[in-house]
């Protein structure tokens, strides 16, 4: 459809510009800046409305993300669906409890490509000195795809958190996040 | 019935859960550069010409709609081009994982019907497509989306039955094993062809399995902790004294609704409990479930019965060793066919450590046929294994079987973190393991050599458990639970879950009290042993009630305990877990009674008199020596508690006594203290049948031939 190909280009160039300073606005059209944090650090938080393994991990997120916020920790949710409007976005936020946290709609890949994020879920931890510090899965609840563990053995971003906010270094900056691909805009090919 | 699932015939049900990392980058690469080599399928188009519409269409159609489109078990529908393209990158990965479309069995290990499986050059064809950026192609040549009933695919059923309320499964959490109780309401017997299972939540509900239980067996656990249904993995049927009883099939995400094969159906009582046990794995988001089943029933009794070779017997109860912490471990059982069969299917179950299954067919000629080989056993998918042709093997072939478990900490299946030592048992961090095959005999004739064949696998399946101890561990663990069961202290009476009181009467020694029963329980009790099931369902209902009163009441679990021991070792209907759970009730009735009132003579008589009667007639059951001692220790002290007025005693009750203690030390090889007592009867009972059983027993010393207990011709009450 052509109309929605020209709105697509009109988002990726609004979306491009905001890109530079890593500025972007939440679905309520307030104003993020994931890249720079107000405390002491932001978890950017990579997520899809359809994905299984995305949405299983919304209630460790909340958990997380509440119990870090009294340390100075902010979260962002950006949504990296094919195509999603707000009110669907609203919707996923309010079936999967995600109240406190500011979400936007990543529709062209501004914020995953900067954080170079591509699967969700995913965590990018972006210190106070705008600094990305972590990158990479929540835990390693899931073996591989299909394959969850009985016990979570490694908390990867609990760890990397603890560590910014200890001034430390963050003892395993990248793992592989095991879910979904963001898919980039591409245009349609016949 | 949805034959797929291995529940349909899990045995568990009448009387007691490889993937491929996630393709790396150099994986994909692996895939796609396969994929640019000539595609050599005579139909695969060459891959610059994948498109959309003319060749992945038909694949995702074929393959990954029935689950994955709107309202179905699977995360996002693939039913439009966009949906597709929109997931092309994940596609091409999990369909050159092989983690989708999900299918545990090794292909060409036996030939499966609805075997979920992607061609080699339909993967391949699925990675060029995507490689090639995805091209959606002539619109003329887009196959029609297939066309899915919204209704019971097996047709109006002859009973739809729905959950009476929702159940709710939260966000997050462990993954949740819950049961619930459906009355069936129906007003004959039945036998059922198929269940179909309709749930409501799709995105939690993994798999679902049926059994029908008699009217009330769960109700005092039905809803106990205040939500509907009651908790467990523990297979439908797993306690005593719900018969009558049995399985009926299951459901597995993206599994088919089936009939049995050759007009076969599994019988259904009338007035049962429907019993659903569902395996819900939370989404992120809560959830209520409320499911609908239909039910569709023959006309009349199939004329064959499908028979079930289990291997290991009863899930490998007798074959399981310790699995060691942090090892691996491999359990082997073979078995030779007594008789020509068809198989129709095969059911793995193993818990969460297993890993391996393999099982397969030597024919008396030597050649091999490959039954079912599962490489990575994942405990989340539930399936069954139907073959597509019956599987004709004949007479003498070797059924081999091997599991393998992985108990280390590198298993991130493993439910115990660091790993623990495991035996075999029913709880998720318990294992167990066993292939179920479903057959018939080919000829009705063979079917009585096919039942002495079974009898004599599941006698030493049992003996084989009561050996490596395993019996007596699950035992004790049931022990432990009931001691936090809901309803604990019931008796064995009609109707009501029952619990053993043993944990209740262990509770409150303080109540101690040995108040005699009626004289009436006694007789009741000996004529039930005699044969009479009416006097021995009264002593059961009258011991059953005191017990509800008093806990501790000593004879009366003494007397309970003896009266289901008797019951549960005479009664053909029982299944073989049914007939173990009663047994171990009974026997720990009987061991807390006498620990109440050791100096009891007629709790010491209801223990040492059933033990002494059933001990010879019944080898499978654990621990026969330890029987045999319990039975000699209280006819020892019934007869120190007499020493000085054996005179006084009747010659019935003097006979019995010694003749008892001697009989029970001769068995035990006590040949001087055997001589002692039947001495004894030839020089106190001279010329009665006691004194004559005596001197037959002088001229061998060996022990006699099993002697009827004359108890049950004085005790005739009706």
């Amino acid at each position: 459809m052509r109309w929605e190909r020209g709105l697509l280009g009109a988002g990726v160039i609004a979306l491009l510009a905001g890109s530079v300073s890593g500025q972007t606005r939440d679905i309520d059209g307030r104003s993020m800046s994931p890249f720079q944090p107000a405390g002491k650090a932001t978890v950017l938080l990579f997520v899809q409305t359809d994905c299984p393994i995305s949405n299983s991990y919304a209630p460790e997120i909340q958990r997380i993300c509440k119990a870090y916020e009294s340390k100075g920790v902010g979260c962002s949710l950006a949504y990296e669906d094919v195509r999603v409007e707000a009110t669907a976005v609203r919707k996923h936020l309010k079936d999967f409890s995600y109240s406190a946290i500011p979400a936007t709609i990543d529709s062209s890949r501004a914020l995953a490509d900067r954080a170079k994020a591509t699967i969700t879920p995913a965590a990018v931890v972006v210190d106070a000195s705008g600094a990305v510090r972590y990158r990479g899965r929540i835990d390693n609840f899931y073996a591989s795809l299909g394959k969850p563990r009985q016990h979570v053995t490694e908390h990867d971003l609990i760890d990397a958190l603890d560590a910014i906010l200890a001034g430390k270094p963050v003892p395993k900056p990248e793992t592989e996040a095991l879910g979904c691909f963001i898919t980039r805009p591409q245009p349609r090919n016949k | 019935m949805t034959m797929r699932t291995r529940s349909t015939f899990r045995l568990k049900a009448e009387a007691t859960r490889t993937l491929l990392v996630l393709a790396s980058a150099a994986f994909l690469i692996a895939v796609v550069s396969r994929g640019e080599a000539p595609l050599q399928a005579q139909n695969a188009p060459a891959q610059s010409r994948v498109t959309f519409t003319e060749t992945i269409a038909p694949i995702v159609y074929e393959n990954c709609v029935t689950c994955h489109r709107p309202g179905e078990a699977a995360p996002f529908s693939l039913i439009s081009y966009d949906d597709v393209k929109n997931r092309g990158q994940l596609i091409a990965a999990v369909t050159g994982s092989r983690y989708m479309p999900p299918w545990q069995a090794t292909h060409g290990y036996g030939d499966f019907q609805d075997e979920r499986r992607l061609t080699d050059t339909q993967i391949q064809a699925i990675a060029a497509w995507v490689k090639n950026g995805m091209p959606e192609g002539p619109k003329a040549k887009m196959p029609a989306v297939p066309k899915f009933t919204g209704g019971w695919r097996l047709g109006t059923p002859d009973l739809v039955l729905e959950m009476p309320t929702e159940f709710e499964v939260p966000a997050s959490g462990p993954d949740i094993f819950r049961n619930f109780v459906i009355p069936s309401k129906l007003l004959e017997d039945k036998w059922v062809r198929a269940v179909e299972f309709r749930p409501r939540a799709r995105t939690v509900v993994h798999h679902a399995l049926f059994a029908y239980v008699r009217s009330g067996a769960y109700a005092s656990i039905d809803g106990a902790d205040g939500q509907p249904g009651f908790r467990g993995l523990a297979p439908i049927g797993a306690n005593p004294n719900i018969s009558p009883a049995g399985p009926l099939g299951g459901w597995a995400v993206g599994a088919s609704p089936r009939f049995l094969p050759e007009g076969l159906a599994l019988p259904m009582s009338k007035g049962s409990d429907f019993v659903i046990q569902m395996h819900f794995h939370p989404s992120g988001k809560a959830e209520r479930e409320k499911s609908t089943v239909g039910i569709y029933f023959a006309e009349k009794a199939p004329d064959r019965m499908l028979r079930v070779l289990q291997l290991p017997g009863l899930f490998g109860i007798g074959s399981l060793q310790e699995i060691a912490a942090g090892g691996n471990y491999a359990m082997e059982r073979s078995a030779t066919l007594p008789v020509d069969v068809k198989v129709y299917l095969a059911n793995p179950h193993a818990h969460y450590l297993g890993k391996e299954f393999k099982a397969t067919a030597t024919l008396p000629d030597g050649t091999t046929k490959p039954l079912l080989w599962i490489q990575d056993w994942d405990f989340n998918w539930q399936d069954g294994y139907n073959y597509k042709e019956p599987v004709l093997l004949p007479k003498g072939t070797r059924l081999d079987v091997r599991i393998t478990y992985d108990n280390t900490a590198a298993n991130p299946r493993n439910p115990s973190n660091p790993p623990k030592r495991v035996w075999w048992g029913e709880e998720s961090t318990d294992e167990m393991g066993s292939i179920s095959f479903g057959l018939i005999p080919v000829r009705r004739e063979d079917e009585p050599a096919w039942e002495q064949f079974a009898t004599q696998q599941q006698r030493g399946t049992l003996l084989a458990a009561g050996q490596n101890g395993t019996l007596q561990r699950v035992a004790a663990n049931q022990a432990r639970g009931l001691l936090a069961a809901p309803g604990a202290g019931r008796g064995l009476g009609r109707g009501g879950a029952a619990a053993s009181p043993t944990a209740a009467a262990a509770a409150a020694p303080a109540a101690i009290t040995s108040t005699s029963l009626p004289p009436q329980v006694m007789a009741d009790l000996f004529s039930g042993f005699g044969g009479n099931p009416g006097a021995l369902q009264r002593a059961l209902d009258v011991t059953a009630t005191t017990i509800e009163a008093n806990p501790s009441h000593a004879q009366a679990l003494a007397w309970h305990g003896a009266a289901t021991l008797y019951y549960s070792s005479t009664n053909a209907d029982l299944s073989a877990l049914d007939r173990i759970g009663l047994f171990q009730r009974a026997t720990k009735e009987m061991d807390s009674a006498v620990g109440i009132a050791p100096d009891d003579i007629r709790v010491r008589m209801a223990r040492g008199v059933v033990l002494r009667m059933l001990t010879p007639t019944m080898p499978r059951l654990a621990n026969v020596p330890g029987l045999i001692e319990n039975a000699r220790l209280d006819y020892q002290r019934m007869f120190e508690l007499q020493q000085g007025q054996l005179e006084k005693l009747s010659q019935h009750a003097l006979g019995e006594l010694l003749q008892g203690l001697a009989e029970l030390n001769s068995r035990q090889g006590k040949t001087s203290d055997a001589e002692k007592y039947y001495g004894m009867i030839q020089s106190m009972l001279k010329g009665t049948d006691y004194a004559a059983r005596a001197g037959e027993w002088m001229k061998t010393k060996q022990p006699l031939p099993q002697a009827q207990t004359n108890c049950i011709s004085c005790h005739t009450g009706q």
